[in-house]
């Protein structure tokens, strides 16, 4: 149901209606806009991000091709543009700021414990669906992953069968991958 | 050995143990080795997931800021046979609300146009425009039918002057739809030509909004006046 959602999305925005960038915005601007947080670190600057995220995504709707791929991934790609914008504009800055206080000895202020941006799409994107997976499965693969529980200890917990328990943890794992493969960008 | 039950590998994957048959069929095999490696992977991103990576909505005014700035790009996209109907959903529930009071509480109809009689031009509708803030004296809006056009006439002398500008909306009457007619005079009143094919019955909500210059081509929520079609 929700691929037939998104496809009736996708054509909506490539035919050109203005209404189908207000469906985007609520089902992707809260990863646009985390994904922009995590890398930026400002909240002003992600919201200007993400803004210009989806004005782009408009304005270059020609540029969308629906067989190159899924509109969640070539809107991801706008993104991880707009931030690369966002830091070589910001070394720009830098760099002259560097020159200007060149000689008072203090230094320059690098970015500390940096993820790379395919690292931060990759977990927020996985947060994401972690979060869609309603439950059990959420609970299960919280389990799995944060409290390292066995299968078995999962269904003693949460007093399921220890198949279906086996079979969730498979079916969501897919699912969790299938989600990766629809945002990740071959640029 | 046949190939691994999947349930098997995602357990695996997960850094649960395997038996040592399992094992060795997934080393010699590249199929079973494949699948697991994905699944390994997704399964080592989502531990690393931190709270901070749990998506949290942006400011609400950045869809303002979207839609605004939307509203200034030209459309390189033809217009829809439909008269152009734009999604107002800011405002939606400010309307909503005040026509909820609004609907079946207009019982007087004015005859605004001494043109009716003239030939070429027959009476469609017509409504009463209520005050809904402080705005004195009540409008009024008529749709005649002109050569074959019809065309809204819309009087409202009582509005106050404003550092804005007056516009005039057709609304759907669950205000989940509208349709700008134009800006209106606040001294003159004004005459604008609806949409051909255009279903009144379908828009019979007259709205008059105060707008701002702030580059927001939408509803900006505030209504002055308002009156329903009587048709």
């Amino acid at each position: 149901m929700k691929e037939t959602a998104d496809l009736e999305l996708t054509e909506r925005f490539a035919g050109g209606d203005e209404s189908a960038v207000r469906d985007m915005y609520e089902r992707w601007s809260s990863l646009v806009y985390t994904i922009a947080l995590r890398s930026i670190r400002n909240p002003d600057d992600a919201a200007d991000v993400t803004q210009s995220v989806f004005i782009s995504a408009w304005k270059g709707r020609a540029g969308f091709d629906p067989n190159a791929g899924a509109l969640p991934a070539w809107l991801l790609g706008i993104c991880r543009r707009k931030i690369a914008d966002f830091y070589s504009a910001k070394a720009r800055v830098e760099i002259a700021s560097t020159q200007a206080i060149e000689s008072d000895g203090s230094e320059p202020i690098h970015p500390v414990d940096t993820l790379s941006i395919d690292t931060i799409v990759d977990r927020v994107v996985l947060a994401d669906e972690l979060g869609r997976l309603g439950d059990p499965q959420q609970k299960i693969m919280e389990l799995a992953f944060f409290n390292d529980l066995t299968h078995i200890q999962i269904a003693s917990v949460l007093d399921l069968p220890l198949g279906t328990v086996k079979s969730h943890i498979r079916r969501s794992l897919d699912r969790l991958k299938t989600r990766l493969e629809a945002t990740s960008v071959t640029p | 050995m046949s190939h691994l039950d999947p349930d098997t590998i995602a357990l695996i994957a997960l850094g649960e143990s395997a038996l040592p048959d399992d094992i060795e069929h997934v080393r010699g095999c590249l199929l079973c080795q494949g699948e697991l490696d994905e699944l390994t992977a997704v399964a080592a991103s989502a531990r690393a997931i931190s709270p901070q990576d749990r998506p949290v909505a942006p400011p609400a005014q950045i869809w303002d800021r979207i839609e605004a700035e939307m509203g200034t790009t030209p459309r390189a996209i033809p217009a829809p046979v439909q008269p152009r109907v734009r999604r107002k959903s800011r405002a939606m529930f400010a309307l909503a609300a005040s026509v909820g009071v609004l609907i079946g509480g207009l019982g007087t109809y004015t005859m605004i146009s001494a043109d009716s009689a003239d030939s070429g031009s027959t009476l469609v509708a017509q409504a009463a425009l209520e005050p809904l803030r402080d705005v004195k004296e009540p409008g009024a809006a008529s749709v005649q039918q002109i050569d074959g056009r019809e065309v809204l006439n819309v009087q409202a002398s009582g509005l106050p002057a404003t550092n804005g500008f007056y516009e005039v909306w057709l609304l759907a009457p669950d205000s989940s739809n509208m349709i700008s007619v134009g800006m209106l005079d606040a001294t003159q009143g004004g005459q604008f030509p609806l949409p051909a094919g255009i279903d009144l019955t379908a828009f019979p909500i007259v709205d008059i909004s105060l707008e701002q210059f702030d580059g927001d081509v939408t509803h900006s929520a505030d209504s002055i006046l308002r009156g329903t079609l009587a048709i």
